[in-house]
C-alpha cells in the first residue's frame, strides 16, 4: 500500500465526505477515483497514474490501495497534514465541484464529466472548448450536453490564474465597459 | 442608425452593435462595432440584454463563463468567435445597427446553462 492513500483519505476527511467501504460499494470507488484524479491534475503530489477508462480517469494502483485499506477509508483514519498549496486545491475542488448545485441531482455524472474534461485538456492542451465538447461527447455518449458544458466551465474555474488577465484581455473588456446603456 | 425605432430584435439573434454613439468615436467606428448575442429584448424600455462576441478567441479561451461559436450560414459570423457570457449587459436599441443571423438552438441552450451557472439559478 502506498503512502498516497493517506493523502486521499485526508482529502476526504477535509471535505467531510462520508463513504462506505470501497471494497463493497461502487459509488465510493467511483468518487475516490474521480476526486483523486482532480487532486493530482490540480498539482497535488500523488504518484498514481491515471488512464481514461470507461467512466473517466482511473488508476489501478489507487484501486489496489483502497482494496487493501477499506476500513481506513470508511473511518477516515489518517494523520496526514496538508500544506497551504494543497489546501488551496482542496478548497477549489470543494467550491467549484463538490458544492456545485448540479451535484444535488447529477453528482456522479458531473464528477465524471469534470474529471474527463480535465483529462482531455491535460492531454490535448491546444484543444478549444468546442473540440473538447465534441471529444467528450464522442467518448461519453451517456452524458447530457448541459453537464459537459458545465464541466468545461468548471474546469476553467479550477484552472484559472490571475495571469490570464493580460493587457490584451483587459483591452477586449474595456471596449464593452465603455458602453453602459 | 436611422430608423432604429423600427428594428425588430429577438432572442438568439446576432446583431452588430455600435459601442460608441455617432460623434463619440470619430475615426474608430469600425473598431467599436461588435457582434453580440441577444438574450432578451425589453420592448417597454427599448433595450436589449446582450452578450458580446469577439474573434479574439485565443486571448479569452481560458476564461470561465465563455462559449465558442463556429461560423455558419445561420449565425452570420465570419470567424470563430467567443461569447463573453460574464459581460452580459443591457444596451439601448439605438446601438443596434444590423442583424447578422441567429444562433442554433443547441448552442443557445448551452449558453443558457453557463448563464444559469453564472447567476447560480437552479
Amino acid at each position: 500500500m502506498s503512502e498516497d492513500i493517506n493523502i486521499i483519505i485526508s482529502a476526504l476527511k477535509y471535505w467531510n465526505i462520508d463513504l462506505k467501504r470501497p471494497d463493497r460499494d461502487y459509488s465510493s470507488r467511483f468518487k475516490i477515483q474521480k476526486l483523486a484524479y482532480l487532486c493530482k491534475s490540480m498539482g497535488m503530489s500523488l504518484n498514481y497514474k491515471f488512464t481514461l477508462y470507461l467512466n473517466g480517469p482511473y488508476s489501478t494502483s489507487l484501486t489496489q490501495d483502497y482494496y487493501q485499506a477499506p476500513k481506513l477509508i470508511e473511518n477516515l483514519e489518517t494523520d496526514y497534514k496538508f500544506d497551504e498549496k494543497d489546501l488551496n486545491i482542496l478548497d477549489k475542488i470543494s467550491e467549484y465541484v463538490l458544492n456545485h448545485p448540479i451535484t444535488l441531482e447529477y453528482e456522479s455524472e458531473f464528477l465524471e464529466a469534470v474529471a474527463t474534461v480535465r483529462y482531455l485538456k491535460n492531454k490535448y492542451s491546444d484543444m478549444l472548448d468546442d473540440e473538447i465538447f465534441a471529444k467528450t461527447k464522442e467518448i461519453k455518449q451517456h452524458l447530457k450536453d448541459s453537464i459537459i458544458v458545465l464541466a468545461i466551465n468548471t474546469v476553467k474555474k479550477l484552472l484559472f490564474k490571475p495571469e490570464f488577465l493580460t493587457e490584451e484581455a483587459r483591452k477586449e473588456m474595456d471596449i464593452w465597459d465603455k458602453a453602459e446603456d | 442608425m436611422q430608423g432604429w425605432k423600427k428594428l425588430q430584435i429577438k432572442s438568439r439573434e446576432i446583431w452588430n452593435v455600435e459601442l460608441s454613439y455617432p460623434g463619440e468615436g470619430v475615426g474608430h467606428e469600425e473598431k467599436y462595432r461588435h457582434p453580440c448575442i441577444v438574450v432578451k429584448f425589453n420592448k417597454f424600455v427599448d433595450m436589449a440584454t446582450i452578450m458580446p462576441l469577439t474573434s479574439n478567441v485565443i486571448v479569452l479561451k481560458d476564461f470561465p463563463y465563455t462559449y465558442i461559436l463556429n461560423p455558419n450560414n445561420s449565425n452570420g459570423l465570419t470567424k470563430k468567435s467567443i461569447a463573453l457570457i460574464y459581460q452580459i449587459r443591457s444596451l439601448s436599441k439605438q446601438r443596434f445597427v444590423s442583424k447578422r443571423g441567429r444562433i442554433i438552438r443547441s448552442n443557445y441552450e448551452n449558453i443558457q446553462e453557463i448563464l444559469k451557472d453564472y447567476f447560480q439559478i437552479y
